[in-house]
């Protein structure tokens, strides 16, 4: 290249004041030769390029919204709440692949015989019984201990996780009980299923979350597990006292949880 | 020298074991290290100073705060910043959207003034270029780097940081240094760690913990004076020494008292902090 | 004269770099280009809003796009490609805006040396498009210099493509008489 633009010309370029081939062969010539890119960038406005910049940045550096941010933030949530619930561990793909993968298998197997049905009716309840174990706790969060130094309230990060997760394995249980054609076996699974996410919860003010949803899920599992060795009728666990029972349960749980003067001060961001 | 934190006489218990029993201690604005071995006590310190853990007895004031109070605590939190010992990320989580989610914790308010602080914060530990890598895809010194921006966020007028040198290599370590060197300027930063050169090249106190108590408070100067006079080489192993060992040179150096007419030479930090070690156990037996 | 010391990466290097997530990369990118591509857009467009809009969907366009710079030709040259035909786009979105900046009276005195040397840049040429009705020297500008298709020349000067198909044939006759 054997000529460039002078300091002069440039600022004359860019204020308008040169213009037809002139302007053109500094256009060509600049796509070309990076020291006169050098010579036109102080001429260039400033203000407009630094407002741009932090446009650019903006965009490039905001993390994009996963698909239950956006689904949360349409409900009405603050796109800062939902991202904190967006990142429960059982919200992941893998935790939901795995709970739709053993629920279908225990559909198929509901399709296939009577012995089948009963085999739903176990799973279904401990389902998000797992996903509630799996939403907040020091097992499963990587980051519980430097959450617990944070400002945020860690009891409403709690609720809110559990809510989320809970509302998610509600609705695909649900879904995949609709599958059924045992419209009893659709449905018995709910009110055991409320119980034992209401009781965990319900313990979760003393005891770790996951602790405590591991624990309830332990003790259904030991409960069927005992009446099918001793040869009683599980599906008698399912029947309308016992679901009576099961509502009571997640009743008081869910009264004493909401009511608990404790409970509504942890759960309120202070401002 | 204000004193930003104050703790008198904590105490905390787990199972069988005493981790602290009346520990004292005031720390200001500057570096202080906490030193001593394995299960002396410090994350149990250090995690009861970051409000994630409450003490069976004693008093804890930071600035001006009492922790024990949920008003208070939460506006302390505020004002805090911890590093906890092996910091976990969540997975697929990029730099950035790490230290904003640990933002939103922290309740920085307003979507842009956040990303601005985001910003800032990771260009302070200098990981502007990887900021939109995944955290868990980075080496275990800039994971490292991104949890201390994360502690970084709201210029926290306290840091409390457990073992942040920890398994780095010598490279990593001494970038860690130097940010934590500069953000010990005009803030409390309080850090763990278990090796004497940490204390030597960033501390302006140094605290021993030893068994759940408090050996000493003071500069570093003075922790190596504490083995003054008592320091001396031999070709061999003195059994008059308290403790020694073999130099890279040959030579063994040895820390105690020494017998009349050899030559002392100046004693390291490292030889004040063995020393004081030394004594608890000589007690002990 | 300053010249780019040697030290500093090419453009190629830091377009590598972006491509792999360096967002410091990108920020030393935009100090580098977007100062021209501001000004040149803008002789294309009077709305600065629109063009402001533009030079930021473009940087934001390098960033996610890096990769698939193919490495021949000159990153300047890659950078100007995607930020007119954004304008292009732009432009068809509010066609009542696009407006092409009026050249002005040249105020400064350029200096006869300085007239011989752009005159390097395209030769006799120079002389010849500068003689060309502002219509067809719009035209020629921005199918030769701006690279865009006569359907996107269209669209930026706001005429329709065969009106811009017969200005080049009429241009180049012109010229041809010219240089004859």
């Amino acid at each position: 290249m054997s000529w460039h633009i002078s300091e002069r010309l440039a600022v004359a370029y860019v204020d308008g004041a040169v213009d037809g081939a002139r302007a053109a062969s500094i256009e060509a010539h600049v796509l070309n030769c990076a020291a006169c890119r050098g010579l036109l960038a102080p001429a260039a406005p400033t203000d407009r390029l630094a407002a741009i910049w932090a446009e650019v940045e903006e965009e490039v550096d905001a993390p994009r919204p996963t698909w239950i941010e956006r689904l949360l933030c349409r409900c009405g949530m603050s796109a800062e709440d939902a991202r904190l619930l967006a990142a429960a561990p059982s919200l992941q793909l893998s935790w939901l692949a795995s709970l739709v993968a053993v629920l279908a298998f225990a559909v198929a197997a509901a399709q296939s015989s009577e012995r089948g049905a009963l085999a739903f009716l176990v799973l279904a309840p401990l389902a998000p019984v797992v996903a509630v174990a799996g939403a907040y706790g020091r097992g499963v969060d990587p980051t519980y201990e430097v959450t617990r130094s944070t400002p945020y309230p860690a009891y409403r990060l709690l609720i809110l996780r559990v809510t989320a997760v809970v509302v998610v394995a509600l609705l695909v249980t649900s879904v995949l009980a609709l599958l059924i054609t045992d419209s009893w076996v659709a449905v018995a699974w709910l009110l055991p299923c409320l119980a034992m996410v209401s009781l965990a919860l319900f313990l979760s003010r003393w005891i770790d979350l996951t602790v405590a949803a591991v624990g309830v899920g332990s003790v259904y599992v030991v409960v069927v597990g005992a009446t099918f060795a001793t040869d009683a009728q599980v599906r008698d666990l399912y029947q309308p006292t016992m679901q009576l029972l099961a509502a009571a349960v997640a009743t008081a749980c869910t009264l004493l949880i909401v009511a608990s003067p404790h409970n509504r001060t942890a759960f309120r961001r202070i401002p | 020298m204000t004193t930003a934190v104050s703790v008198e006489n904590i105490r905390k218990r787990f199972a069988r074991t005493q981790a602290l029993d009346g520990v004292t201690l005031r720390l200001g604005d500057g570096v202080t290290g906490l030193l001593g071995p394995n299960g002396a006590g410090k994350t149990t310190m250090l995690r009861i100073l970051a409000t994630v853990l409450a003490p069976d007895d004693g008093r804890v004031r930071m600035l001006g705060l009492d922790p024990a109070d949920p008003r208070e605590r939460t506006e302390l939190r505020r004002q805090l910043g911890y590093l906890p010992q092996d910091p976990g990320f969540q997975r697929g989580f990029s730099v950035f959207a790490f230290v904003d989610y640990m933002a939103i914790l922290k309740e920085i308010t307003g979507t842009r003034r956040r990303h601005e602080e985001v910003r800032r914060v990771i260009e302070a530990v200098d990981l502007t270029s990887v900021s939109g890598k995944r955290v868990r895809a980075l080496s275990g010194g800039m994971r490292r780097r991104v949890a201390l921006a994360a502690a970084l966020l709201g210029d926290p007028a306290v840091l409390v940081l457990d073992e942040p040198t920890a398994g780095l290599d010598p490279e990593q370590r001494l970038r860690f240094r130097e940010l934590v060197s500069q953000a010990g300027e005009g803030r409390a930063v309080l850090l763990s760690t278990h090796q004497t050169e940490d204390v030597a090249a960033l501390c302006r106190d140094v605290v021993v913990l030893n068994e759940g108590r408090v050996l000493f408070q003071g500069t570093p100067t003075q922790l190596a004076e504490h083995a003054q006079g008592r320091v001396w080489f031999a070709g061999e192993r003195d059994p008059r020494a308290q403790i020694a060992w073999r130099t890279g040179e040959g030579l063994h150096r040895n820390l105690g008292a020494a017998p009349d007419g050899v030559e002392t030479v100046a004693p390291t930090l490292e030889d004040g902090y063995l020393l004081l070690l030394g004594t608890r156990i000589e007690e002990a037996a | 004269m300053s010249t780019v010391p040697s030290t500093e990466p090419a453009d190629a290097a830091l377009l590598r770099q972006v491509a792999d997530g360096d967002r410091r990369a990108l920020e030393q990118l935009y100090a580098r280009h977007a100062g021209w591509l501001l000004v040149r857009l803008g002789r294309r467009c009077a709305d600065p809003g629109l063009v402001d809009e533009v030079v930021q969907d473009t940087f934001v366009a390098v960033w996610r796009s890096a990769g698939r710079y193919s490495g021949r030709g000159e990153v300047a040259a890659w950078i100007w490609g995607i930020g007119v035909r954004r304008l292009v786009d732009g432009l068809r979105r509010m066609p009542r805006a696009s407006v092409v900046a009026e050249p002005q009276e040249a105020t400064t005195e350029i200096s006869a040396e300085e007239r011989v040397l752009l005159g390097v840049e395209y030769g006799d040429l120079a002389g010849a498009i500068d003689r060309l009705s502002p219509e067809l020297r719009a035209v020629v500008e921005s199918t030769v210099l701006d690279g865009l298709t006569t359907a996107e020349a269209g669209r930026l000067l706001g005429i329709p493509q065969g009106t811009v198909k017969s200005r080049m044939k009429r241009a180049r006759e012109v010229l041809r008489e010219e240089l004859a």
